[in-house]
């Protein structure tokens, strides 16, 4: 396995600070009898107790263990061990020390149970309580559902104009009422544009659109029983009505091989989701969905290219479908490339398709040939593709960068997400020598 | 016929009015709004903003345009990896920290524009911003960032501040451009003097003396000035003429520029003055008596024997302003002795600071070795020749002497900053050995230590005490890092 970049060890850390923790650790100092393998790293890290503790690394998941009583995942001393790897200050060994072969093969020996039981059959389920509880929720949602439509056609009714003059209560208490109804995503919806109102230029038409999909949204409800599955967990998902994870999988299970082309951490407030894209081998895109709330860490972000031999169950929804892993993955060599690559135009049609299925879709998974550029004046930087259309490139300035610096502004395939505000670049094929065959780097 | 989008600026100028006022416009044959029985206005403009909304979201055209100019071809190969990946530590991770950093970018950037190697793309934004805040590392780093780094630095408006100082640094190689000077502020013209000087004295006097006489009288001091860099005997007749200047503070730094010239008239002129005013005295003529002058006649004044500052004796003024602008010969030549000799033998305090003022001005190096270990001024140590500044330095430090204040620890850290790095494997040794009981003047000293020290020295840091546990790391690390960095562009 080649050596990480600092880069990407320091993509696996959980949080800000635990990185920096990280990197006080990262120096010779406290560590003794590190070594290396293919597929593990291991050491010592003398922390304040008597006994050193022990940290293992396997790089193919990755997977982390170490003796400290830290709950953060990975802790500081799995992340600083990554980092002097990466940094070429652990050196190669033939055979592991004890402790850290000791928790591989428990680790695979966990793995082949874990294959076992899910093929196992589920314990008896107490249907009748379930459907009761479900009606339960179908009725207070109904309520929420109408009151929601009610709403909406007294905002319509006043005009578009008085809301823009309504504090920000006055959005806060209609976007409780949806959380109470059990509509906790129109809810979030309702409250994020209280701030898009006074801060967009168009507010009028963003809030007109987005209008028109919580009507969509109602409307549909109020038919629910006669729409079909997919559509049911597309709405769903709207409405933050969510699926449980042992009902997805218990449904059945697909196994595939999964490259991994980008992933993306999003954070609203104290609530950070990882989007984590993944193509089948059979041509599907998927996404893989973590979230973590006050501060909890989150699963390891997968590097961008690794090839996982998965089984994964599917959620409801269209294209591309939200799916949960039944198992820890394995992991296969390495991809360095992406596939074929479609232009602006080609992703915007793509996303148009999967709303043709699923209207309340934000965003489309692309892989695209562009170049990005910064314009004249410091003004945010786009991309630009080679029939000459552009669109802004969403995300943070540091990611901007990366990306500018990697590509100078000249063309390169990219994966990245499309919505409407413009293309959010997460992954890029990159050369040294400009040239194509390069090296998946995620930004 | 209304197109669509007619229709959907129709349905949202309706919905920001409110359809109480207006109704839902019909909408287009081509948009399949459902078919509501007896729908309200409301009920028909939230249906139109869903599938208008839908649209115009999907259908919208995307904007065009040209893109800006890509990088160029970078000119010089991507950095060796083992390079690449000490440079990732120096930018992510630098042991002994932030303080440290500067040094060994500068030392990474130094060995890879040395072997003609430059950072990989991907580094690059960190290295700019780290860079940014240094701005004796812009030069160096924009050469070692090639062209995909001048594309990104013009790009970015919070690194672009990098392109004016290396474009300043290498503007001293360029001339002057004859219009553009005229009407720069004073301050811009005298530093832009300077830089010519550096490389051309005499195109930089002539610039000045064209200038000259249209002048006021404080911009004429602060451009003189400029001749200090570069100074040399030709610069005389000018300096001479300014001796007469209407203005006193242009006559005083004309006599401050000549003090460093003992060839020039005025030096003999004075030489003239001072040479009869010694003689030596004692049984076994060990001292220089020195008669401080009595009179001075308008020649005299004109050459710098002016009224004394308030406070200050008259006569001794006179022979301080002698002894500071008369060569150092007329000294060894009165004692016929060489300058150590020569400077036991001179007791008197205003002779004194005449001299050392004077050695300063000049340079000169036998005589700096004659006063340094007497006279604490850390310009000295900078007049003697490199090689000896570590014996001296070392001596001053054991013996306290040159300072009068004892071996203190904050003269050891100003002092072991005049000798320019890299020390020999012995001085080092030397100076870890003092500082090993002293744990204050270490860690006051470790940002110098690291940065001279040579890497040979790391099995002596090895021998610091535990309680120095931390000190010793930082500079262990430090110079196992500055010997890698070295070593993987050999």
């Amino acid at each position: 396995m080649p050596r990480w970049s600092i880069d990407a060890v320091e993509k696996t850390a959980p949080d800000a600070g635990s990185l920096n923790a990280a990197r006080k650790l990262a120096v010779p100092g406290p560590w003794s009898e590190t070594g290396a393998t293919d597929v593990l790293v291991w050491g010592k890290c003398q922390g304040s107790g008597k006994t050193p503790y022990q940290v293992s690394v396997d790089l193919t998941g990755p997977a982390y263990k170490c003796s400290c009583p830290s709950r953060k995942f990975p802790c500081k001393h799995a992340t600083a061990l990554l980092l002097l790897w990466a940094g070429a200050q652990v050196g190669e060994a033939d055979e592991p020390e004890a402790y850290a072969s000791e928790w591989a093969s428990q680790r695979a020996a966990r793995a082949a149970g874990a294959a076992e039981r899910a093929s196992a059959p589920a314990k008896p389920v107490d249907r009748a309580a379930q459907a009761r509880r479900a009606a339960e929720r179908r009725a207070l949602m109904d309520g929420g559902v109408e009151d929601l439509v009610l709403w909406l056609e007294d905002l319509v009714r006043g005009g578009l104009a008085t809301a823009k003059t309504q504090p920000w209560t006055w959005w806060d208490a209609a976007a409780s009422r949806l959380v109470d109804a059990q509509l906790p995503g129109l809810g979030e919806r309702v409250r994020e544009m209280a701030a898009a109102v006074n801060r967009r230029e168009d507010w009028a038409e963003h809030l007109l659109i987005e209008m028109g999909r919580w009507w969509t949204a109602a409307q549909a409800w109020r038919s629910w029983d006669s729409l079909d599955t997919d559509t049911q967990g597309d709405l769903r998902v709207v409405i933050g009505w969510a699926v449980p994870s042992a009902q997805v999988l218990e449904a059945g299970v697909h196994a595939d091989v999964w490259t991994v082309l980008g992933a993306h951490r999003d954070e609203r407030g104290n609530l950070i989701e990882q989007r984590t894209w993944l193509r089948s081998d059979s041509g599907e895109t998927a996404l893989l969905l973590d979230f973590a709330a006050g501060g909890n860490p989150l699963p390891i972000a997968r590097l961008a290219g690794a090839r996982l031999e998965a089984s994964v169950g599917l959620y409801p929804g269209h294209a591309p479908r939200r799916v949960v892993l039944a198992s820890e993955p394995t992991t296969l060599p390495a991809a360095s490339d992406l596939g074929s690559a479609t232009d602006l135009a080609g992703a915007r049609a793509a996303l148009a398709a999967i709303r043709a299925d699923n209207p309340w879709a934000d965003r489309a998974p692309v892989v695209v040939r562009v170049a990005a550029s910064v314009p004249e004046g410091d003004e945010p930087p786009f991309v630009v593709d080679d029939a000459g259309h552009q669109v802004p490139l969403l995300g943070e300035p540091g990611t901007w960068w990366r990306l500018l610096a990697l590509t100078g502004g000249h063309p390169v395939t990219a994966f990245g997400e499309i919505e409407d505000g413009g293309l959010r670049v997460l992954t890029v094929v990159s050369a040294e020598d400009g040239s194509d065959d390069g090296e998946l780097v995620a930004l | 016929m209304t197109t669509i989008e007619e229709w959907w600026d129709a349905v949202a100028a309706t919905a920001v009015l409110g359809s109480a006022r207006r109704g839902a416009p019909p909408a287009p044959e081509t948009v399949p709004m459902p078919d509501r029985r007896g729908a309200s206005a409301q009920t028909a403009l939230l249906d139109a903003a869903a599938l208008g909304g839908a649209m115009v979201r999907s259908g919208r055209p995307l904007r065009t345009g040209s893109a800006p100019a890509a990088a160029q071809t970078d000119r010089l190969p991507v950095a060796p990896a083992g390079g690449i990946q000490l440079l990732e530590l120096v930018l992510n991770q630098t042991p002994g920290g932030a303080d440290l950093r500067g040094d060994l970018l500068g030392h990474w950037l130094a060995c890879a524009n040395a072997a003609g190697y430059r950072v990989p793309h991907r580094l690059l934004p960190r290295l700019l911003d780290q860079a940014l805040t240094r701005p004796e590392l812009h030069r160096d780093a924009l050469t070692a960032a090639d062209a995909r780094g001048a594309w990104l630095v013009a790009n970015r408006r919070r690194w672009r501040p990098m392109i004016a100082s290396a474009q300043a640094a290498r503007a001293s190689e360029a001339s002057l451009d004859d219009a553009a000077w005229a009407h720069e502020p004073t301050a811009a013209r005298a530093e832009m003097l300077t830089r010519l000087r550096a490389v051309n004295p005499a195109a930089a006097r002539e610039r000045l003396e064209s200038v000259w006489a249209s002048e006021k009288a404080a911009d004429r001091a602060t451009l003189i000035r400029t001749l200090r860099t570069g100074l040399s005997l030709e610069d005389e007749q000018f300096l001479e003429r300014a001796l007469d200047d209407r203005a006193a503070d242009v006559r005083l730094s004309a006599r401050h520029l000549l003090d460093a010239l003992p060839a020039s008239a005025r030096g003999q002129r004075l030489a003239a003055l001072l040479g009869p005013l010694i003689s030596r005295t004692g049984i076994v003529r060990k001292t220089l008596h020195i008669e401080p002058p009595t009179e001075a006649d308008a020649a005299a004044t004109r050459d710098g024997l002016d009224k004394a500052p308030k406070g200050r004796s008259q006569r001794g003024h006179w022979l301080r302003q002698l002894a500071a602008g008369a060569p150092l010969e007329v000294w060894t030549d009165a004692a016929g002795r060489d300058p150590d000799a020569t400077w036991a033998m001179i007791t008197d305090p205003d002779a004194r600071a005449g001299i050392i003022s004077a050695v300063i001005a000049r340079r000169d190096p036998a005589w700096a070795r004659a006063l340094v270990d007497d006279v604490h001024r850390g310009e000295l140590l900078e007049i003697v020749p490199s090689a000896d500044r570590e014996a001296i330095v070392l001596r001053q430090i054991l013996t306290g002497a040159g300072s009068g204040t004892g071996s203190d620890g904050a003269t050891i850290s100003a002092r072991l900053g005049t000798v320019p790095g890299p020390w020999s494997l012995d001085f080092s040794r030397t100076i870890l050995d003092l500082l090993s009981s002293r744990e204050r003047e270490l860690t006051r000293s470790v940002a110098i230590l690291a940065a001279r020290m040579p890497p040979e020295i790391v099995p002596d840091l090895h021998r610091l005490p535990d309680s120095l546990a931390k000190q010793r790391n930082q500079l262990i690390q430090h110079l196992s890092l500055v010997h890698a960095i070295t070593e993987a562009f050999q």
